[in-house]
């Protein structure tokens, strides 16, 4: 983890009210993992005054970059993105958990909208451990969204995966739908499950896993955040265990002891 | 002013009573866990002082999220003295400050006046504890704390009761939530105060319009951050004019070194930063280095020359 100043390397518009930034840090790029986050300062005033988190949507160690992926929602979001390429960027990083698939050899990533970041990393991470004959499980990505407008990075996830089931609201692309209506035929015992979305979608994924007996998942949990280091205990979300910080024992948390009916009410 | 040579640097060690502060930034309470979580950014060796997270007599969960709401210039907290507890406190995290090398303030925080004996009396045996800080101003707990700070009697008991029961110096951080900080700073002098931290956060709230449900599940809660500082600087100068020689650790909204002049000018005799560390982890550093700076610049030869420096 550390701060720096990063060099936003370029702002590409994937969508309406999607960016994608890739910065440019060495150090960043070489330790971050799936499921982890940087905490951004998007502007140097009072004014928004938290740093906003993002998770990581890609890293590429040899390059020295990784990249975010964002809707513009909110003050936090719009100030950053004004920002250009070469402009320099405050952020904290790598922070938080990452998904764990190794020894996995049935992976299903369920992804939901601007969710689908985390699991972009993860699917890259997969792919590059496969074409270095690595072990790695056989990928089932199951991406939902409102319309195809929404489907950031779909056509850079295909070429990575085993397969790409799409859903989207309206029809626009793919199966018509939530993406929780895709997920049976891939729900075999074994498979585990790693997901990202807006809370109810999580909630039923994780009905539908431990409806089906499913044991392992990895859910990618997001909170309003103060400090992202654990000590503000700002951002808990209830958990079977008690309190879990989404900034440091998540944001990335164990199926087992995941219970959304609080969050969802 | 004074006659500080141009290649002299100045002392910032300061003097808080009995309490020795290597220099005069400190970090406040529940902003920075327990000593260990800034590790990564820099030594937190090289901090004046380092306020505990509130420690209570048993454990408590906290309040139900939403705990924070960001508003303008300013962060809404509810977290509820979210804490282990005084049993795995002094099991689990006094060993655990051990290797830092700064002056410790536990904060403590209780229902009645037994419970802040008792924490009082447990705390005395720790030799890496420099002091207590008597917690009664949470504005977000629904039994005692801020009830103490909200009047000077009840303050006053409070800190004669922490004071009798400990070996420590008792700090007592006073509440912006009342009519006189004056008086409340004149009540817990009274009551044997070794000192006072001031100001804790103000009591605020925020409501979601498109749902009508208050924003947080507490549904109001403690005001921290710049949108403070103003009310936070007067305060300090108030309660200096209150109790002239009284130690004062000055808080609320600190971000930069400038803030940190202001508190100084105002009387404070050290400053703490809160909110400001999740702003910029680095803050308490840079605001070291820009204090120190400022009094290589304008001739002030130690930090005591500067505090209650304001002219007019």
């Amino acid at each position: 983890m550390k701060q720096c100043l990063a060099p936003l390397v370029e702002s590409r518009p994937l969508g309406p009210g999607l960016l994608l930034h890739t910065y440019h840090d060495s150090d960043i790029a070489a330790h971050a993992k799936p499921g982890q986050f940087i905490n951004v300062r998007v502007s140097g005033a009072t004014a928004p005054l938290l740093r906003r988190p993002f998770s990581l949507c890609d890293a590429d160690p040899a390059a020295g970059r990784f990249s975010v992926l964002f809707r513009v929602v909110g003050e936090g979001t719009e100030a950053l993105a004004r920002a250009g390429a070469g402009d320099r960027i405050d952020l904290m990083g790598p922070l938080g958990t990452a998904f764990q698939w190794e020894g996995v050899e049935r992976a299903l990533l369920v992804a939901g909208g601007v969710g689908v970041a985390p699991l972009h990393f993860l699917a890259s991470q997969i792919w590059r451990a496969k074409q270095a004959e690595r072990p790695a499980p056989r990928v089932v990505f199951a991406y939902g969204a409102r319309d195809s407008g929404g489907l950031a990075l779909a056509d850079d996830i295909e070429k990575r995966v085993d397969l790409l089931a799409i859903t989207t609201e309206d029809g626009s692309r793919g199966q018509r739908g939530l993406v929780t209506a895709a997920l049976d035929p891939h729900l075999a015992p074994d498979t585990a499950v790693f997901c990202c979305g807006p809370t109810p979608m999580m909630a039923a994924v994780l009905r539908r896993m431990r409806e089906r007996g499913l044991k392992r998942g990895w859910f990618s949990l997001e909170n309003q955040m103060g400090c992202g280091v654990g000590v503000c205990l700002g951002c808990v979300v209830p958990t079977r265990d008690g309190y879990r910080r989404v900034c440091c024992d998540g944001p990335v948390l164990p199926a087992a002891i995941l219970d959304f009916t609080a969050l969802c009410s | 002013m004074n006659g500080l040579s141009t290649c002299e640097r100045p002392a910032l060690a300061v003097s808080l009573g009995p309490v020795r502060l290597k220099n005069p930034v400190a970090v406040a309470s529940g902003c920075y866990g327990y000593g260990g979580n800034y590790r990564e950014f820099y030594d937190p060796s090289r901090l004046g002082g380092i306020f505990l997270k509130c420690v209570t007599p048993a454990e408590r969960p906290g309040n139900a999220p939403q705990r924070l709401v960001e508003t303008p210039s300013g962060l809404l907290n509810a977290i509820g003295l979210q804490n282990v507890g005084i049993e795995r406190f002094l099991r689990e995290i006094v060993p655990a400050i051990e290797g830092i090398d700064t002056a410790f303030f536990a904060n403590i925080g209780a229902d009645d006046l037994d419970g802040y004996a008792m924490l009082a009396r447990r705390l005395s045996d720790v030799p890496k504890i420099a002091a207590i800080e008597l917690n009664i101003s949470c504005p977000n707990v629904k039994k005692g704390c801020l009830a103490f700070g909200a009047d000077p009697e009840s303050a006053r008991q409070a800190t004669q009761a922490a004071v009798q029961s400990s070996r420590l110096p008792v700090f007592v951080k006073l509440s912006p939530n009342v009519a006189n900080i004056g008086e409340m700073a004149q009540a817990v002098a009274e009551g044997g105060a070794a000192g006072i931290t001031a100001i804790n956060t103000l009591l605020g709230m925020a409501i979601d319009v498109e749902t009508r449900r208050p924003k947080l599940a507490n549904v109001t809660g403690g005001l921290s951050g710049p949108a403070i500082r103003p009310v936070a600087v007067r305060m300090v100068w108030e309660i200096r004019k209150a109790v002239p020689d009284l130690p004062l650790i000055g808080m609320g909204g600190i971000l930069t070194w400038r803030d940190a002049i202001e508190f100084l000018l105002a009387g404070a005799n050290a400053i703490a930063i809160g909110t400001g560390n999740f702003v910029n982890p680095m803050a308490p550093m840079d605001v070291l280095q820009g204090i120190e700076d400022y009094m290589a610049q304008h001739g002030f030869a130690s930090v005591a020359e500067l505090s209650g420096a304001m002219e007019g």
